[in-house]
């Protein structure tokens, strides 16, 4: 998927997360709670409430999630995160 | 005999029957994988992945519980990616659930606390979400309570009211991060169709759903000097008790049971067995004088088949669901009501006591008791009949308060007037017992005979099947019931709601002409009651039925017209089975309810 650069990866990323967070369809708890935490997890990095660290913290969770979930759309939401997550760091903290 | 497969569990090859799901293998074999949303009750879910395990050779984890063995495969329980993801998976539960673990009723007894505690979960690194969600606990129900914010949507519940029972009280709705478990247009517990049955309490592995507890009213009651405590206690709570109290699953504990009752403090410790054996009385003679008014009167009115009145559960869910058919249900009250309006009236006559003194307390494996104590028409006695009602896991946790040693405790008999039973009150507690009771009482009633099974065991009634049958053949009758002679009564047993569905839904079809059928809403009668100890599982069910037959067996009594204290009641309260007493005191009418 293309964006220029003008576009925030942050507000890309939560567009997503926000997305799976409601079309999931809450069976499974990988998928259920794990987005619901992803979301939470990277706003609170952004304002600071949680450290740089945490991001980590989040990527090993869609691991788990990509491993556990029961569906596609529970096991998808780590490549959308970690592409963003990892080449857009920055983005996610500042 | 089913094809083995072989197949390899943490490096240890393993030969298993083909089709054998992951889970049951590697418990098979000694290998324990955590479960949440599994109960062996219920159909295989796989949603709360916790019995993740690892397939060499695959990238994803594969759920445990949902998943059959293949020639070949090559399974990790306990891998470092296994385990790192469960313990993920515990961690994303906790963050979603309220944790307050030592303000909870189910502390000590909670499935996702063992988990967090074996799994050594100090930290909350992950964000808390229940102060985010608007949960509320549903406390308008007299028997249940619903709390949202301990609940891991496992679905145990909504399978339970489905598989189980086929009420459908409980439901999932929504989806994503507002999925949550709830009633028909999120209406209260109370307001629902549901008939407090408890299965749902039984089989939720957490705190999301419990009893409303009374201890603290008893213990209150107990204390104060100006009251007479009575308690009851129901047959099946004596297969049961033991099980929270250190015993495995199938010890009788009737002796204990007493000797711990007294010492909380009770004023007299009586037995809801004998106003079983009251009901077979009343119920037994309800049915031939049905039979008799149907064959000799011609009576248009009368109504067959005759279904029993003693489960609760059984009751509300069909003056929910076939309210047109509320004529076929026995008269007779529960043995529980029917002891309540007795303790009030004719044991208060009997030991000189102001029945406004007297607290009436029942312990009951079942939550629906709760409800039933509460109906507004449970007041014949003139006072509430029953004030207060406690489950089997209730009097565990009183008993376990008093600081009672219980496997200590020597054996204690019942104390007199409503303490005596037979056998046949006993068997109430399994399924298909009132049916074994009845037929004990009514057909030596009708022919002077015992009933013509081997040791009075009517076995076809007996068992975990859903619905049992049994043909008795009336042969030989004394000269009052001539017009019985060869007549076949036909009689069933239906236990689990789902299973009394079965048998209304072919009453109604025409394809069934049953005369008498006994109905309970849990699962293996009251000894599965949703009021017994967690868990409660087939295996389980089953060993506590055993236990039931065998206090049968060992009764010196075995029907209930021999046992002395109903005969003496017969003489010096009630005159007669359906006396103008007995009928104010021990029958009672039911009303129609809304399907929604």
């Amino acid at each position: 998927m293309l964006f220029n650069s003008s576009r925030s990866m942050f507000n890309v990323l939560d567009n997503y997360l926000e997305f799976f967070r409601e079309e999931s369809c809450g069976q499974c708890t990988p998928c259920r709670v794990g987005c619901q935490q992803l979301l939470k997890g990277i706003k609170a990095v952004k304002r600071g409430e949680k450290n740089a660290q945490y991001l980590d913290k989040l990527l090993r969770l869609t691991e788990t999630m990509q491993y556990t979930a029961k569906c596609g759309l529970g096991q998808s939401v780590a490549n959308s995160f970690s592409s963003i997550v990892e080449n857009f760091r920055e983005e996610m903290i500042y | 005999m089913a094809k083995k497969i072989k197949i390899s569990i943490n490096g240890v090859s393993v030969e298993i029957d083909q089709d054998t799901t992951i889970l049951d293998a590697a418990r098979q074999t000694g290998v324990i994988i955590p479960t949440l949303c599994y109960h062996k009750d219920l159909c295989v879910a796989g949603n709360c992945r916790v019995c993740i395990v690892e397939i060499m050779g695959q990238k994803r984890l594969t759920a445990a519980c949902a998943t059959p063995c293949e020639e070949g495969m090559d399974i990790l329980t306990n891998s470092l990616k296994v385990r790192n993801s469960r313990k993920h998976i515990i961690e994303l539960l906790l963050s979603e659930h309220n944790a307050d673990c030592t303000r909870c009723y189910k502390n000590g007894n909670c499935e996702l606390q063992k988990l967090a505690s074996e799994y050594k979960i100090m930290t909350q690194d992950f964000i808390r979400l229940v102060p985010f969600k608007n949960y509320t606990i549903d406390q308008f129900s007299p028997s249940i309570i619903k709390d949202d914010s301990k609940c891991i949507r496992c679905q145990r519940c909504v399978r339970t009211c489905a598989e189980l029972q086929g009420v459908n009280a409980l439901t999932v709705a929504h989806k994503g991060d507002q999925m949550k478990i709830t009633t028909f247009f999120e209406k209260a517990m109370n307001d629902v169709v549901c008939t407090n049955c408890g299965q749902c309490i039984n089989h939720c592995p957490t705190g999301a759903l419990v009893e409303k507890n009374y201890i603290e009213e008893v213990w209150d009651a107990i204390a104060d000097k100006t009251k007479h405590v009575i308690v009851q206690t129901a047959p099946a709570v004596r297969v049961g008790l033991g099980e929270e109290l250190g015993f495995g699953p199938g010890v009788r504990v009737t002796g204990k049971m007493v000797a711990a009752l007294k010492r909380l403090g009770f004023d007299a410790v009586m037995d809801t067995d004998f106003t079983a054996d009251l009901t077979i009385m009343e119920e037994g003679t309800e049915l031939l004088t049905r039979l008799k008014r149907k064959m000799v009167d011609h009576d248009p009115d009368v109504k067959f088949p005759m279904a029993t009145s003693c489960s609760p559960g059984w009751i509300k869910y069909i003056e929910h669901m076939y309210p047109d058919y509320l004529d076929h249900l026995s008269t007779c009250k529960s043995p529980q009501q029917m002891f309540g309006a007795l303790a009030k009236t004719y044991y208060a006559k009997a030991r000189n006591l102001d029945p406004e003194t007297i607290v009436s307390v029942s312990i009951m494996p079942c939550t629906a008791k709760k409800f039933e104590a509460n109906r507004p028409e449970m007041h014949d006695s003139g006072y509430r009949d029953v004030d207060y009602v406690l489950t089997t896991r209730e009097l565990a946790i009183m008993i376990k308060q008093a600081g009672i040693d219980f496997m200590r405790l020597g054996d204690v008999h019942y104390d007199r007037l409503m303490g005596e039973s037979t056998g046949a009150g006993v068997i109430f507690g399994a399924t298909g017992g009132v049916m074994e009771a009845a037929l004990r009482t009514a057909y030596e009633l009708v022919t002077g005979r015992d009933v013509p099974f081997d040791n009075l065991n009517i076995t076809p009634v007996r068992g975990m099947e859903g619905v049992k049958e049994a043909t008795v053949k009336i042969e030989n009758p004394l000269k009052e019931w001539t017009f019985l002679e060869g007549v076949e009564l036909k009689c069933a047993v239906a236990h689990g709601l789902v299973n009394a569905h079965k048998v209304m839904e072919s009453i109604i079809s025409g394809e069934s002409n049953y005369q008498f059928i006994e109905f309970m809403a849990c699962p293996g009668g009251c000894l599965g009651g949703g009021g017994q100890p967690i868990p409660t599982n087939p295996e389980i069910r089953r060993k506590r039925a055993e236990a039931i037959y065998a206090e049968d067996e060992g009764m010196p009594l075995r029907k209930s017209h021999q046992n002395p204290e109903i005969i003496k009641i017969y003489k010096d309260f009630l005159d007669h089975p359906l006396s103008e007493k007995s009928h104010h005191l021990l029958h009672t009418h039911y009303s129609p309810r809304d399907r929604f």
